[in-house]
């Protein structure tokens, strides 16, 4: 078991919600502290707690004020940093992705402003393993870390209106995918025919976060064959 | 006998009612949301204006999740083949029955074939239409409420029908007379509201920051139901470096380098990264989302002490409607219509 006791501070945030921030040295250990504390916080919904986002290095805290205290929500997180918190196990996924043209049409301003090649970017893209962080918005985006490209990529000047779900961006030094018809500001350098949010399943999405996603160069005539709800193909 | 049985046997005795909509500006079946699922990264969603909807709820005995009508900016007309136990809440001040007005924010009955007009309101935009029993409405992930990154939503229309399952089967007495006399809690509305917050993390961001909120703002027509937009002037942030993505409440009030602020609502992202002067108390979040694009907005900063005993405050009022609500159904013998 790994100890992650930890440093922290903890702010409230307005009326029904507190901020948990993680203060550790090192990144991957402040990020590991805050996921952990998320799991365990997540399951107590019957003391109040309404909702937990834990990303990088703070949990946020939502809960009915009428039921549970900012003081009190604050000793449960006391309680549960003094404990050994437990990392998760990672899955790990490999996911097809069609890059270029239109299914990823920044790819070539990113290696522009990179100053390298596009099949340079899908080399550097796909050659080694993301780290989902944590699962944002919209719909089951998850937030990733991972191979470094030459320059931190700026978000686009003129956010594209209605993201294509599966669209896979890069923005700074991380890399997301959207799985929902929104507004979105990163640069799409691909997109993967499986879809990643079911609805209808049990669990709705296949990833967590702590799970390493490596993404698969495919061809044209490969997309139909993926172009399946995640729990229909072997990712 | 048979009658009084069916009393206490909710659910056996429903009747369906057909309501054929007239006339639909913008108006959807809404509830009060999906809290909770920040882990699938989906908003909460739901009745911009929560108080207002569980009042509606309330007032005609369903519980207070259940879907109502929710109509933005715009008059709604309509007319149910039954009789119906309907409540109005929200901006609306009077509603038209068989061209008769009533006050809104009261048990109404409406009479089978009755014409209701709920005007499009002058102050304030969102108004709630409760009905006794269940709309029938999609739901996914346990909610009615549109979501426009999940592609759902259900938009009424002029010419629809929809279908109510109701208990409320007894003889309307009196068409035209509200039967009861709740003075359930409501807003008064204008074109200036007068808002709540506590303090957010990142007041220090802002150069003089309490000063700078305590402006008048004014709100942008680019405000959406993810967030409203709001003119300011020297609103200033220190250099300091990016914020990382995190999570952020309903009510958070944001300054992006643009130099507006945004107050988020209730389809909000579940992470950001602007810095947050100060949230919103629940209480004027439900506040906030009846202003209009063009209307002015103060902000005030309170201690946290103070927004708990407003929340506690609103919620007592809610109660007491409630228990008000259950003795005057009991005593009339309408048992089968509490949820």
């Amino acid at each position: 078991m790994k100890n992650l006791k930890t440093s922290f501070s903890c702010q409230e945030y307005g009326d029904s919600a507190v901020l948990i921030n993680i203060e550790n040295t090192d990144y991957e250990t402040r990020w590991l502290t805050t996921q952990s504390l998320g799991d365990v916080l997540r399951d107590k919904t019957s003391i109040g707690i309404i909702d937990v986002v834990a990303s990088f290095q703070t949990v946020f805290i939502s809960f009915n004020a009428l039921v549970i205290s900012h003081a009190a929500v604050f000793e449960i997180v006391k309680e549960h940093l003094q404990a050994d918190l437990e990392p998760r196990t990672p899955n790990y996924f490999k996911l097809p992705v069609l890059y270029g043209d239109v299914y990823g049409p920044h790819l070539n301003h990113v290696a522009e402003v990179c100053g390298i090649s596009s099949q340079e970017v899908i080399e550097i893209h796909s050659t080694q393993d993301w780290i989902v962080r944590f699962i944002g918005s919209p719909v089951g985006a998850p937030m990733m870390d991972g191979p470094k490209l030459p320059v931190s990529v700026p978000r686009l000047q003129t956010p594209v209106a209605r993201m294509v779900p599966g669209s896979v961006a890069v923005s700074g030094l991380q890399s997301i995918i959207y799985n929902a018809p929104s507004p979105g500001g990163w640069q799409v350098i691909g997109r993967t025919p499986v879809k990643l949010f079911d609805l209808e399943a049990s669990p709705n999405m296949p990833f967590l976060a702590g799970d390493r996603i490596r993404f698969v160069p495919i061809e044209f005539s490969q997309w139909e064959s993926w172009n399946r709800y995640f729990h229909q193909v072997k990712i | 006998m048979g009658k009084l049985e069916s009393l206490f046997s909710p659910g056996e005795n429903m009747i369906a009612v057909s309501l054929v909509i007239e006339r639909a500006g913008y108006a959807v079946i809404q509830d009060l949301g999906r809290p909770g699922l920040a882990k699938l990264g989906v908003s909460a969603n739901g009745a911009g204006d929560q108080v207002s909807a569980r009042m509606a709820n309330i007032l005609v005995g369903n519980s207070e999740s259940s879907p109502v009508i929710e109509v933005i900016s715009s008059e709604f007309v309509f007319t149910p083949d039954c009789d119906s136990l309907m409540s109005v809440t929200g901006a609306a001040r009077t509603v038209f029955i068989a061209d008769l007005p009533h006050d809104t924010h009261e048990t109404i009955v409406v009479g089978a074939g009755s014409r209701v007009v709920v005007p499009g309101s002058e102050f304030g935009q969102r108004t709630y239409i409760g009905l006794n029993g269940k709309l029938q409405g999609d739901q996914i992930l346990g909610s009615v409420a549109p979501d426009g990154f999940l592609e759902f939503g259900q938009r009424l229309t002029s010419g629809l029908k929809i279908e109510l399952q109701s208990n409320f089967t007894q003889e309307a007495s009196g068409n035209d007379l509200p039967v009861f006399r709740f003075s359930a809690l409501h807003e008064t509305y204008s074109h200036h509201f007068n808002l709540a917050a506590t303090i957010g993390p990142d007041i220090s961001r802002l150069k003089n920051g309490e000063q700078a909120i305590a402006q008048e703002f004014q709100v942008l027509p680019q405000s959406d139901h993810v967030g409203m937009r709001l003119s300011g002037t020297g609103l200033d942030l220190d250099t300091a470096g990016e914020i990382l993505s995190r999570g952020v409440p309903i009510g958070a009030v944001e300054v992006p380098p643009s130099g507006e602020l945004i107050i988020l609502l209730r389809g909000r992202l579940v992470t950001a990264g602007y810095p947050v002067v100060a949230v919103l108390t629940k209480g004027s979040i439900d506040k906030v989302s009846q202003a209009r694009p063009g209307d002015q907005i103060s902000i005030s900063l309170i201690e946290m002490d103070k927004a708990q005993v407003e929340l506690q405050e609103i919620e007592s009022k809610l109660t007491n409607t409630k228990t008000r609500v259950k003795n005057a159904f009991i005593s009339r013998g309408w048992q089968a219509l509490l949820s």
